[in-house]
Parts: C-alpha cells; sequence; structure tokens
C-alpha cells in the first residue's frame, strides 16, 4: 500500500515538474517565429533590402503555387473535387499581385510584409489540412519528390534576381561599416558585390584593422555601431506590432487582389467554381472585418465616454 | 526510512527541474534610452556587430510547404 501511494506520489509530481518545461518550450516557439520574421525584416531599412525580401517571399508563394498546382493535378486524376485547392491557389496569386504592387521604399511595404508573409503561412496550412484529406499516401510521397525536383525558370529567374540583391545589400552593410571604423577597401566591396568573398572572409579584414586601433577606438566604434543596431531593432519590432494591429484592414484590401486573381483563370468553369468558393471565403474576412471595426467604434465609445466623466470630474473640482 | 530519503531526494531533483523550467524565458528588447557601454572590447565583438544583417546566399523566406 506504501509503495503504491509512492508511485502514484512521484507520477503526481513528475507531471507538475514538466508543465512549466512545456508552457515555456511555447513561448520558445512563438518568440522564434518572431525572431524569423524579425531578421528578415531587420534588413528591409534599406531600399535593396526591401526589394531582395519581397522577391524572396514572392518567390515562397511562387513554389507553393507550382506545388499546389501538382496536387490539384493529383486530385483530380483520382476523381475527387479540387475546388477548394484551386481557390487557395487563387488566394496565393492575388498575395503575388500584391506585392508586385508594392513599393519597397514605401513606409507600408515591411507591414505588408509581414502581413502577407502570416497570410501566406496560413494559406499553406490550411492548403495542407485539406490536401492530406484528398491525397492517398503514395500520392503524397510521389508529389513531395516532383516538388523538390521542380525545375522552372520562372524560379531560376527569382534565384537569380534575389543572388544579386544578397550581394548588393551586403555590400552596402559593409561600406556603413567600414566608413564607422575608418577603413577604406574598395577591392573588396567590389567583391562582396560580385558574391566573390564569404562573411568570414570580411570579418578577417575587420579583424585585421582593428589590430591597429586603441582600445578606446575599438569601444567607440562598437558602440557606435551597437546604437545603430539597437535603433533599426526597436523600429522594426514597432513596424512588426503596427502590422498586427493592421492585419484585418490588409485582409479587406486583399479582396480586389482576389478579384483581379480570379479573373486571370482561363478555364471558365474552374473560374467559376473558385469564384464560388472565394465568395464564400470572402464573405467570412467581410463579417470578421465588420465585426472588429464595429469593437473598434465600441472602444472609442467607450474611451470618449471616460474623457467625458474624467474632464466633469476635473470641472467639478 | 529508506523511503522518505529517496522521496526527499527526488523532491529536490524534481523542484530543480521546475524552477529551470520556469526560469526558461527569452529576453526582449524594449523601447527606452539607447546608451551602450562596454568596458571592453574584442575584434570579434566589433566584428559581430559591424555584420549584423549580412544575408547568407542560401537564405529564404520560410512560408511552410503545402504538402
Amino acid at each position: 500500500m506504501k509503495k503504491q501511494i509512492f508511485g502514484i506520489g512521484l507520477i503526481i509530481l513528475l507531471v507538475l515538474s514538466l508543465f512549466p518545461m512545456v508552457i515555456s518550450q511555447e513561448e520558445l516557439t512563438e518568440e522564434t517565429i518572431a525572431q524569423d520574421t524579425m531578421v528578415e525584416v531587420f534588413t528591409m531599412g534599406q531600399k535593396i533590402g526591401a526589394e531582395m525580401r519581397l522577391l524572396q517571399l514572392e518567390k515562397a508563394i511562387t513554389i507553393n503555387i507550382l506545388g499546389g498546382n501538382e496536387v490539384i493535378a493529383q486530385v483530380e486524376e483520382d476523381g475527387k473535387d479540387a475546388t477548394e485547392l484551386e481557390a487557395l491557389i487563387t488566394e496565393f496569386e492575388a498575395l503575388k499581385l500584391e506585392i508586385q504592387d508594392l513599393d519597397p521604399e514605401d513606409e507600408e511595404a515591411v507591414e505588408a510584409f509581414v502581413n502577407i508573409k502570416h497570410e501566406a503561412i496560413e494559406i499553406s496550412k490550411e492548403f495542407r489540412e485539406i490536401a492530406k484529406g484528398l491525397l492517398e499516401q503514395g500520392d503524397k510521397l510521389a508529389i513531395a519528390s516532383r516538388i523538390k525536383g521542380l525545375n522552372n525558370t520562372e524560379l531560376e529567374q527569382y534565384n537569380e534576381q534575389i543572388r544579386n540583391k544578397i550581394y548588393a545589400q551586403n555590400a552596402e552593410i559593409v561600406s556603413k561599416t567600414f566608413d564607422v571604423l575608418g577603413i577604406e577597401n574598395d577591392v573588396l566591396l567590389a567583391k562582396i558585390e560580385n558574391g566573390e568573398v564569404t562573411n568570414e572572409e570580411v570579418r578577417n579584414e575587420i579583424r585585421d584593422a582593428l589590430q591597429a586601433m586603441t582600445s578606446e577606438e575599438k569601444r567607440s566604434a562598437w558602440t557606435t555601431l551597437k546604437e545603430s543596431g539597437i535603433r533599426k531593432v526597436v523600429a522594426v519590432r514597432a513596424k512588426i506590432e503596427k502590422a498586427r494591429l493592421n492585419i484585418f484592414e490588409r485582409k479587406a484590401k486583399r479582396l480586389d487582389y482576389l478579384t483581379k486573381a480570379t479573373e486571370r483563370i482561363q478555364d471558365p468553369d474552374r473560374k467559376a467554381r473558385v469564384q464560388s468558393t472565394l465568395e464564400k471565403r470572402s464573405s467570412d474576412i467581410e463579417n470578421r472585418t465588420y465585426a472588429i471595426s464595429n469593437r473598434l467604434e465600441k472602444a472609442k465609445e467607450i474611451g470618449q465616454n471616460i474623457r467625458n466623466i474624467t474632464k466633469g470630474r476635473g470641472a467639478l473640482e | 526510512m529508506k523511503n522518505a530519503i529517496t522521496l526527499l531526494l527526488l523532491f529536490v531533483v524534481i523542484s530543480a527541474v521546475f524552477l529551470a523550467g520556469c526560469t526558461t524565458k527569452t529576453e526582449t528588447a524594449k523601447q527606452g534610452d539607447i546608451t551602450v557601454t562596454q568596458p571592453d572590447v574584442s575584434s570579434d565583438e566589433v566584428a559581430d556587430e559591424a555584420l549584423t544583417g549580412w544575408v547568407e546566399e542560401n537564405e529564404d523566406v520560410q512560408i511552410g510547404e503545402i504538402i
């Protein structure tokens, strides 16, 4: 009997001790996701960095469109209804149109990037869930290998453009750093712009230049660089926060792009099917947006009432 | 007596695990004064700061797979 109580007590203690570990893991996952986006947005302060990130996002969406079309072909081959998947592909297309319409230099580009990426993740998730119910295990493996082997001209063009933007972006960063450190090395900058130098090689060059500096000079350079980095992080966090607040507003704006993307569908039957599915989805988005704007109006009203009461109290005092 | 000592030891170990879980938190940067001071910095630390924002060629934006 004693042994049984001992055993039960032990199990309870073990279970209780695991709770905070699980909770901290969840917190960590959320933080990691935000961290990914933060790292991506960090480079969007410069025009070239913003162009690069928008192109990378467009490429990621294009990969899912190409893969998604493979899934749809398989589902149709199996004689099943792929309308919902077709509608999701049209939503991906709408996101692409929206990215192409963005001005990378616009203040809103970061906000749009965060929102479009979030939306693309949601659509990918939804697509995966629906496809899971429609595909056989064998189909999945075959499609996965077909997607991996995708050799598409459009993707090649994206890779080429992104590569060049990455080189230009890195050259810009190093050029600014060289200004702070008082280094002059145009040959190295040209090599970075051509993608002929690795991060480690640039690091070595900086280390060499720092050898000639006094401790005071080094500290001053580090402080300048660190402060500029922190300012960027704070600005990035503020932009991500703003993007989160405007997420539904953007969803409502996206309806125009959805209409444009639907109009581009060649096959009239497919177009009609997709239109009908999207109409239902759009009305859901509209309803949610309407509910939120109502809540915002109510919140404003409450805020105004509180201000009125406070003013009244101030007058009485 | 032996059982009681074992239970006590287990309790200590489990409490340590519990506390470790509670203290696993990620620090977040907050907006405020940006004044950075460091008594002494190494060349590596300066190089780290200097190359913040460097993008590797194979870096991509991830949105998740569709299958």
